[in-house]
Formats: C-alpha cells, structure tokens, sequence
C-alpha cells in the first residue's frame, strides 16, 4: 500500500480512523437500545428539550436527535484517540490488528441493524 | 397545547416533497454507485472517477435528506404517529422506526466511505477494498429500505 497521500495522515491511518469511526458509532447505537444512557430528549408540542435516562417530564418525547448527537461524540472521541495515538506513535496498525479492526466494524454495524429491525418487528406499542 | 404550535408545522407537506426528492436523487446516485464498486471485488476497476463522483453527490444528497427529514420529524411525531399509527397501524409506527435508525446508522457509514473514498485507490489497494464494498452495498441497502418503506407508509398517512 502507498504511504502519505495526505500532508497530515498517512492512508493507513485514515483508514483506520474511518474504520473505527463507523464500527463505534454502530455499537454505541446498539448501546443506546439496551441501556438507558442519558440523552437529550425533545418535546414537539411544548418546543423543549430535556437532557436525562430517568425522571424525564411527562409528554410527547423524541429521543432520536439526542441518539445520533451521542453516537457522534461516542464515535468522534474514539476515531480522534485513535488519530492522536497514530500520530503520536508515528506508527500504522499491523496489519493484524487491521484486519481485526476492520472485521470488528462491520460486524459492529451489521448487528446493530439486525438489532433494531429484529427489536422494532416485536415491539408492541 | 395544539399540533399547530410544532416547528415548521404550515411547512410539512414542502418538506416532504423536499425529502422525497432529495431521496431520489439518493437512491440514484448510490444504485449507480454499488454497481460500479461491487465488480472490484472481481478485478473491474472502471470509470473509478464516476464511482467516486458519485459518493460525492450520494453524500451530499445524504446529508440533505438527514437534515430536512430531521427537520418534518416533530411533525410527522405528532401529527402522523401519535394521532394514527400508534392507534391504528403500529406496524407503521414500528416500520418508520426502523428506517429512521437505519438513516442514523447510515450516516456515520457515509461518513467513513466519503472519507476512504477520498483516499482509496481500488486498483492499488486491494486490503481496503473489503470494508469499502461493504460500506456501499450497506448503504445501497439501508437507502433502498427506506425509500420503500418511506414511499409505503405516505401512502397510509403523511405530514
């Protein structure tokens, strides 16, 4: 594989930080379904928000927003320590551990969407 | 407390043909794209520029439909879900949950493709190409499920 094809990231890297990137995202996904992480919640008919897992006000709520908003920070800090380690280490992953990486992430992103339209197929309103 | 006082509440029906089309223009560019990348796995390196053009506006087309789908959402919460499906049609309720975490997903998936796209040469770097099919023939999939199901449930009750 060619090294350096960006100024700052050599093409392993950003591989690897796109890879981890989308197989942390998935999986706090699937977090977020079995554990009642506190997220920010929307409320159409009053035009309010509230942050919170627990004792949340009564009414017509959203949690969708607060969801990807987590999975984002969830995934951006993991891909960024994963960049910074990269960087400071002034080293790729083997090859190995790629391949693990790589399997992890698809894995990652495969059972959080057999998850949640296995989950949403039983789920009694 | 009335469903008139949702956000955009008089701009639903405009931000669902918006959605619709902005999907379309999805659907499209990301058809075009798979077909181009699944044959890498056999060796069929063409019209790489298109492919990666294609990424672009799929991306582009992506990030649009998110925002103005997230936008209609408070909308369709109320006047769609909690009014009917919830009443009537769970199935519907539970379909349309379905797609908008499959789009939740697929944004942090187009996100890595964009990016690899950006650095990915198919014809030289075949250890990436893997996790790069993969990355499309997801999207293809989860875009294509949710213009289906997007277009179905319309079809029992919109914004």
């Amino acid at each position: 594989m060619q090294q350096s094809s960006t100024p700052y990231f050599s093409k392993q890297s950003l591989y690897a930080i796109a890879v981890s990137f989308c197989g942390v995202y998935a999986f706090a996904y699937f977090i977020t379904e079995i554990v009642p992480v506190p997220l920010l919640w929307y409320y159409p008919l009053e035009r309010s928000w509230a942050y919170g897992s627990g004792n949340l006000p009564p009414g017509l709520m959203m949690g969708w927003y607060g969801k990807v908003l987590f999975c984002l920070v969830v995934a951006s800090l993991v891909s960024g320590l994963l960049a910074a380690g990269l960087k400071l280490s002034k080293r790729e992953l083997p090859a190995s551990a790629q391949s693990l990486l790589d399997l992890a992430a698809m894995s990652s992103v495969l059972f959080a969407l057999y998850y949640i339209a296995r989950s949403m197929a039983y789920r009694a309103l | 407390m009335t469903g008139t006082q949702i956000f955009l509440y008089a701009w639903g029906k405009p931000l669902l043909l918006l959605h619709t089309l902005l999907a379309i223009l999805l659907l499209g560019s990301m058809t075009h794209n798979v077909l181009l990348v699944v044959p890498y796995l056999w060796g069929s390196f063409r019209k790489v520029k298109l492919e990666k053009l294609y990424v672009k506006v799929g991306f582009v087309s992506y990030l649009l439909t998110f925002i103005v789908g997230a936008v209609a959402y408070p909308n369709y919460r109320y006047h769609v879900r909690a009014l009917h499906f919830d009443k009537e049609l769970h199935w519907a309720s539970n379909l349309f949950d379905v797609k908008e975490h499959w789009a939740g997903i697929g944004l942090a998936l187009f996100v890595a493709y964009l990016l690899l796209s950006r650095v990915i040469e198919p014809k030289t770097d075949r250890p990436m190409l893997g996790v790069y099919v993969f990355l499309s023939v997801s999207l293809a999939l989860i875009i294509w499920f949710n213009v289906i199901s997007g277009l179905l449930l319309v079809s029992y009750r919109s914004i």
